[in-house]
């Protein structure tokens, strides 16, 4: 494929430019079916799982919702909404992603796509499975780790189908520079496997006491989240900015120091979600030292994705990739940020068994990975379908669903976090007793806050049909014809950068 | 070296550390605890109790008790627990050797019920908890103790059913609109009963050694 004509070097750009096209086309088609199959499938859930979370939002201040039921009592409606999250939506849209790009990036075709499909096939038998068992009340209890230990068996069990093609992928590539978009794949397809495997097999075991479960549970709930979906989106992030800009990383090395630092300080954190708790000080010590670390990797990417945008910012307001991109790697800075300051003891403590750790989880999930995702899937989707998106608007109403539902959901989160944490806590000294500060004060707090919470979850989830609507018209090639500019949000003025 | 080897070498090796250094390591240490005997009182602590206390452990675990309540007791160094009068001391990892580790408990949104069933001697705070009627009624719809709560109402692990004959000892004293109809009586299910034997064997007061962690003293409350 990569054989130039010898006999007319005045041709050899343009034949060069047909043949990367012919390329490109090859690896697309390859990909079709299953990475649509994918993205449909996490689509699917993303809307279970967003009902499910405007559900427990409203049971929260409104105890009285389908109380009857017993299948969605708060309790089992959390893990279920949160393991639909993690599983259903942000590792089957994620792996999807990956796939893709890696195709790209190694240039070689995605091979055997039946096989794929029947690891997605068993991802679903698996979900399906831990979830009804959730529902009707054998959940384990652990953070993104509630389903019986099979239903996780099931996931690895075809992951092992998936995982491997995107490892495939990477030893097939075509020689040459191995870009650092790779390196992230690569780390997250191998480190998935371990973490789930590991996690499942220690929490399942009766012979491990609790304290030691819970210190693998923290863990592998900060890792899931900060190792796994993390190392996904700056992969995207780091091939999606400087393909739509036209222009490399700010800094190669920056970013390839950025990785490895990533690679070693990620997997010491966990465990500062325990501080005061029942388990040595030195576990605790070391998950606020890894925190801090990871401060470092995490201004590396900052500082490149901020530089290669220097001068472009204006590209937030035309192309809906670099908006829903550029506004997830914000999000990974700001949430990193906030997740190193709660790793101290003096914050921690105030927000360790509150609901601002579960909206910081979730801010990561959502306001990162997902926002950065959903930018993945509107530059991959048209390049699959042979259509480009059909209109503008619906992508605005998704964007600002996203963007200002789950930023009031948020915000109202982190405050509630901090005034049940606040009050909790409550010092004798500044003149309240504790008794005075009952529990009661801190629920009526709680439950002021959440109800804007809900509102803000409500508005995502309308955010989310929009983008699921027009999927579908995707799906059905109900789009602008392809050749033509991609879909925008305003045209690029010509003669503008 | 070659990319690839040295790729996956690094990825392999900075998990590999941090897996061993950090969940070896801890396992190590809190891996293969056992039961503090102390032989001049001739005390075990814990008891492996089994039975419906286990049951109960399930039903707890299962319907997400645990996304509400924690059963972390921490020192007066990390929270004002004590003071609160959720326990005589903090708890420690063998407080939690039968237990699961999810019974830690995710968030405060109801109170800390580490020690619910603490003799109120020991810890005079909330004795209210150790009534088992107390407790039946407070699962069956905690509005009932209290209008403003949050806390769902756990109906669905009772049975209303028509009195026959006598009242049954078990059924629930409900009065004004939470009473059922005349002639009907709602009693608790099994796993009702077992959630509450559970919670009444929640008691983490037993002193310590230093060795597992507990002070010299009997509590550091201020």
């Amino acid at each position: 494929m990569s054989v130039l004509s010898k006999d007319q070097p005045n041709k050899r750009s343009a034949s060069a430019d047909d043949l990367d096209q012919v390329e490109r086309a090859l690896i697309d088609a390859s990909a079709r079916t299953p990475i649509l199959c994918f993205f449909t499938t996490a689509l699917v859930w993303l809307m279970v799982q967003t009902t499910l979370w405007v559900i427990a939002s409203l049971k929260l201040h409104w105890p009285e919702f389908l109380e009857s039921c017993s299948w969605l009592t708060y309790g089992r409606v959390v893990p279920a909404q949160n393991n639909l999250m993690i599983y259903g939506w942000a590792s089957l849209a994620g792996i999807g992603v990956t796939l893709w790009i890696l195709a790209r990036l190694c240039r070689v075709a995605l091979p055997r796509p039946g096989l794929l499909l029947g690891g997605l096939g068993l991802w679903n038998v698996g979900l399906i499975a831990g979830t009804l068992e959730v529902l009707s009340g054998n959940g384990r209890g652990f953070e993104y780790l509630d389903y019986p230990g099979y239903a996780y068996a099931l996931l690895l069990i075809s992951y092992a189908l998936i995982g491997s093609w995107g490892i495939v992928l990477f030893l097939k590539r075509r020689p040459g520079h191995v870009y650092i978009s790779t390196w992230y794949f690569v780390g997250s397809l191998l480190w998935f496997p371990w973490l789930l495997a590991s996690a499942n097999l220690l929490v399942s075991s009766q012979a491990i006491p609790g304290a030691m479960q819970a210190v693998v549970g923290a863990w592998f709930a900060q890792n899931i989240i900060m190792l796994w979906l993390s190392a996904i989106a700056l992969g995207a992030i780091y091939y999606l900015i400087p393909k739509v800009l036209g222009r490399p990383i700010h800094s190669y090395y920056l970013a390839s120091f950025g990785f490895w630092t990533f690679a070693i300080f990620s997997v010491w954190n966990g465990v500062q979600r325990l501080t005061g708790g029942p388990v040595p000080a030195w576990m605790v010590t070391t998950g606020v030292v890894a925190a801090i670390l990871l401060l470092i990797p995490v201004a590396t990417v900052t500082a490149n994705y901020w530089l290669t945008m220097q001068g472009r910012f204006n590209l937030v307001y035309h192309s809906p990739t670099i908006r829903f991109v550029f506004f997830g790697a914000i999000a990974y800075t700001v949430a990193n940020v906030v997740s190193a300051i709660t790793s101290f003891r003096s914050v921690g403590t105030l927000t360790q068994h509150s609901v601002f750790s579960m909206g910081l989880d979730q801010m990561f999930v959502f306001a990162f990975f997902s926002m950065v995702i959903f930018g993945a899937m509107y530059y991959i989707v048209p390049r699959l379908v042979g259509c480009e998106w059909l209109s503008a608007s619906f992508i605005k109403l998704h964007f600002w669903g996203s963007a200002y539902g789950f930023g009031m959901a948020i915000i109202m989160t982190l405050l509630a976090g901090l005034s049940q944490g606040g009050l909790e806590n409550a010092n004798p000294a500044e003149g309240l007793t504790t008794a005075a500060v009952d529990f009661m004060a801190t629920q009526q707090y709680l439950t002021h806050f959440i109800r804007g919470r809900t509102i803000g979850l409500i508005l995502l989830c309308v955010g989310q049909l929009f983008f699921a609507l027009h999927f579908l018209f995707m799906l059905l090639r109900l789009g602008r014809p392809s050749g033509s500019q991609p879909t925008l949000f305003e045209p690029i003025q010509e003669g503008a950068k | 070296m070659k990319p690839t080897p040295l790729l996956f070498a690094g990825i392999f090796a900075s998990f590999a550390a941090a897996w061993l250094g950090l969940i070896v390591a801890s396992d190590k240490q809190i891996g293969s605890l056992e039961a503090q005997v102390d032989a001049e009182n001739e005390t075990v602590y814990p008891l492996n109790v089994g039975g419906i206390v286990e049951r109960g452990r399930r039903v707890y675990i299962g319907n997400g008790c645990n996304q509400c309540h924690t059963q972390f007791v921490r020192d007066a160094d990390h929270g004002k627990d004590l003071a609160r009068q959720w326990g005589t001391r903090r708890t420690v990892a063998i407080d939690y050797l039968y237990a699961s580790g999810a019974e830690l408990g995710l968030n405060r949104i109801g109170p800390d019920l580490a020690n619910v069933g603490t003799d109120p001697e020991v810890n005079p705070g909330r004795a209210y908890l150790r009534d088992p009627k107390w407790l039946l009624v407070h699962l069956y719809n905690p509005r009932i103790h209290n209008p403003a709560s949050i806390m769902p109402s756990y109906a669905f692990l009772f049975e209303k059913r028509k009195i026959q004959g006598q009242r049954s000892d078990s059924a629930l004293p409900l009065e004004g609109r939470y009473s059922p109809a005349f002639g009907e009586e709602v009693v608790p299910t099994e796993d009702a009963k077992a959630l509450v034997a559970y919670l009444l064997s929640l008691d983490r007061s037993h002193p310590v050694s230093e060795s597992n962690g507990g002070q010299a003293a009997a509590s550091k409350a201020k």
